[in-house]
């Protein structure tokens, strides 16, 4: 699940700092993930040494932001075992005998109560 | 009796109540306790106390010693007596053919040599019959009256044996050591290498005193000289001296035996014992000391002790404690009725060497520790045997129990036995009637969960904890989520650790099957 996550998370850092976002393939909605600092952010390397550190330390934080962003995007995405796709708790329906995205419990006529929709009445 | 019997030579044989076992497996720990406070007792020496068991030695070995001290004495008193009454007679037969009076035979050599040669046959059979090394007379008269030394010189026979051996006194070969030449040779006597005609009396303690009182009974004047170094001779002796009376009364001489320190030697050898080798002395004991330079030792083998020095006497609890300052000896002593020249008494007493019998105590000690060691051990052994030969049945009863084997066992102990067979027709699974209602009901609840509800149910089952569960279900953890609160909801649980226990006790009847068996 973290594999297929991270295969689908788009980069939209900057230089300033470190941010992901993932699409909902159903209703195309944009999630993104908490963004986080680069710790050398406003800073300009005084030489050519410097750049190279520089660059070092922002791949790895951006390594690091990368699987954070994957962790906190597993609370909200399920992948449809039907289609395939990685779908938003909106667009993931409780089904009686399988869980689906909604496009394929419309397809099938299958029914079920989206998770985001239970858990709002569960809280 | 015969019950706890067979539960010792077989106990598979049948079953025994289990009393009986408690009863003989109380019976041996107090056989054990009993054997361990004997053990400890006797190594802390409460019951075998060495220098008890020395003491008791003692007296024995003293009350031996006393005995045949007091015989000898008083036998050769005796034999001195009888001899001293036969010279007497001898002397006024022999005055009397002669026709002389006693003093004549002052400065009358030949007389003097022919009335030893009449007076050498009471003296030779008394040598054969008492118990010691020479016998002796001596007379009032001297050969010369004329030498410096003539009121201490005393014409008379003192015949000794020779080269004393370990051998009845027959055997001996008797020497002439005091007499005249002429009466010796007439004897066919060998002389002595220190030979002289006459005994000089100022040599023999206390001999004036005999030679000159007048007493009525001879026994009373008789008198044993304290031990002395003998007439130029590096011998020491003792001497019993009796005096002779003519027919009239009148003390004329006297007569008596010698105990030399290699007969006394000889006659009292060495007692071998556990303490040590015990020894034999003739003491002259005064107050708390023992002159050793006036004792007679026996064989002294094993100690140092020597004639020389004195002992300094020390009343101890079981023995008395004999010390010169360098070495000690533990013993007893006890007065006889005897009283030397110079008034101090003669003991008798035993001895053992106080390091001899120290080392004994050191061993001894040892033994039982050593003993007690060895028996701790097999007291070790006795239980690890009676654990084992007694417990087996027991343990195999147990796993019988546990589904360990198929055989069926029995434990030889009737109440075990009893609960196997009642375990064993209990029929296998069975609940008590609450749980099994309990578990039921859960199996009909978890009917009621959706396809995925039962997935992820399963993987609880297969021990994976719900932050295992997006992943694997490839679901959202909100989705999780949601899913727990059904899962809690329609199985009647209010929380993850309820749902394990129901899971865990599911698996252990084997019945976790039923849960994702769709009814």
């Amino acid at each position: 699940m973290r594999r297929i996550i991270k295969a689908s998370m788009e980069d939209i850092s900057s230089m300033e700092r470190f941010q992901f976002s993932l699409r909902c393939a159903v209703c195309g909605s944009l999630w993104e993930s908490q963004p986080a600092r680069f710790s050398k952010a406003g800073m300009q390397p005084e030489s050519e040494g410097k750049r190279v550190i520089f660059q070092a330390l922002y791949q790895r934080e951006r390594e690091d932001v990368f699987e954070r962003a994957a962790t906190e995007a597993m609370e909200y995405f399920s992948l449809c075992p039907i289609c395939k796709r990685l779908v938003c708790d909106r667009c993931f329906l409780l089904g009686e005998d399988i869980d689906l995205c909604t496009d394929c419990a419309a397809f099938l006529q299958e029914h079920g109560e989206p998770v985001e929709g239970l858990s709002a009445e569960n809280r | 009796m015969r019950s706890i019997r067979n539960a010792i030579h077989n106990p598979y044989a049948a079953s025994h109540s289990m009393g009986v076992r408690l009863l003989l497996y109380w019976f041996t720990m107090a056989l054990l306790l009993v054997a361990a406070i004997l053990s400890i007792l006797m190594a802390m020496g409460v019951l075998s106390h060495p220098a008890r068991q020395l003491a008791s030695a003692l007296d024995i070995q003293q009350r031996n010693t006393y005995a045949a001290l007091d015989a000898q004495m008083d036998e050769l008193t005796a034999h001195g007596v009888a001899m001293s009454e036969k010279l007497g007679r001898e002397l006024d037969a022999f005055l009397a053919a002669k026709g002389i009076p006693f003093d004549a035979l002052n400065d009358d050599p030949k007389t003097i040599a022919e009335l030893e040669k009449r007076l050498y046959a009471p003296l030779s059979s008394t040598l054969s019959a008492a118990s010691c090394s020479g016998i002796f007379f001596c007379l009032n008269v001297t050969a010369n009256t004329a030498l410096p030394n003539a009121d201490a010189l005393r014409a008379g026979l003192y015949l000794r044996y020779s080269g004393l051996q370990p051998t009845v006194a027959s055997e001996q070969d008797v020497i002439c050591f005091r007499g005249a030449a002429e009466a010796a040779r007439g004897l066919q006597i060998q002389m002595h290498n220190r030979w002289n005609p006459e005994l000089n009396t100022a040599l023999i303690p206390g001999s004036n005193k005999v030679a000159t009182s007048q007493v009525e009974r001879l026994a009373e004047g008789s008198l044993w000289a304290k031990r002395t170094e003998l007439l130029d001779t590096w011998e020491h002796v003792m001497l019993l001296c009796v005096p002779i009376l003519d027919g009239s009364g009148t003390v004329r001489g006297f007569c008596g035996m010698e105990i030399s320190d290699l007969y006394f030697s000889l006659s009292h050898d060495t007692v071998s014992s556990s303490y040590g080798n015990m020894l034999t002395l003739l003491a002259p004991i005064d107050g708390d000391k023992l002159n050793l330079s006036g004792t007679m030792l026996g064989a002294t083998n094993g100690s140092r002790l020597t004639a020389e020095g004195t002992l300094h006497i020390k009343p101890g609890k079981y023995y008395t404690i004999y010390t010169d300052g360098k070495e000690s000896y533990l013993g007893r002593h006890r007065l006889l009725d005897v009283v030397t020249s110079d008034g101090i008494p003669l003991a008798a007493v035993t001895l053992v060497t106080a390091n001899t019998f120290r080392s004994y105590e050191r061993g001894s000690q040892f033994a039982w520790f050593l003993g007690s060691v060895l028996f701790l051990l097999a007291m070790l052994v006795a239980a690890t045997v009676l654990s084992r030969r007694f417990v087996k049945p027991i343990n195999e009863s147990l796993a019988a129990v546990r589904g360990d084997t198929t055989e069926v066992v029995t434990s030889g102990i009737s109440e075990i036995d009893e609960l196997l067979t009642m375990i064993r027709e209990r029929p296998v699974g069975a609940l008590p009637p609450d749980v099994e209602a309990r578990l039921r009901g859960f199996t009909e609840r978890a009917n009621t969960l959706t396809g995925t509800e039962r997935t992820i149910l399963q993987y609880y089952m297969d021990g994976y904890t719900v932050k295992d569960i997006p992943e694997l279900a490839r679901i959202s953890a909100s989705t999780v989520k949601t899913h727990n609160r059904n899962l809690y909801r329609k199985l009647g649980v209010d929380s993850f650790d309820e749902l394990k226990v129901y899971i865990e006790l599911f698996a252990s009847c084997g019945r976790s099957g039923e849960l994702l068996n769709r009814s």
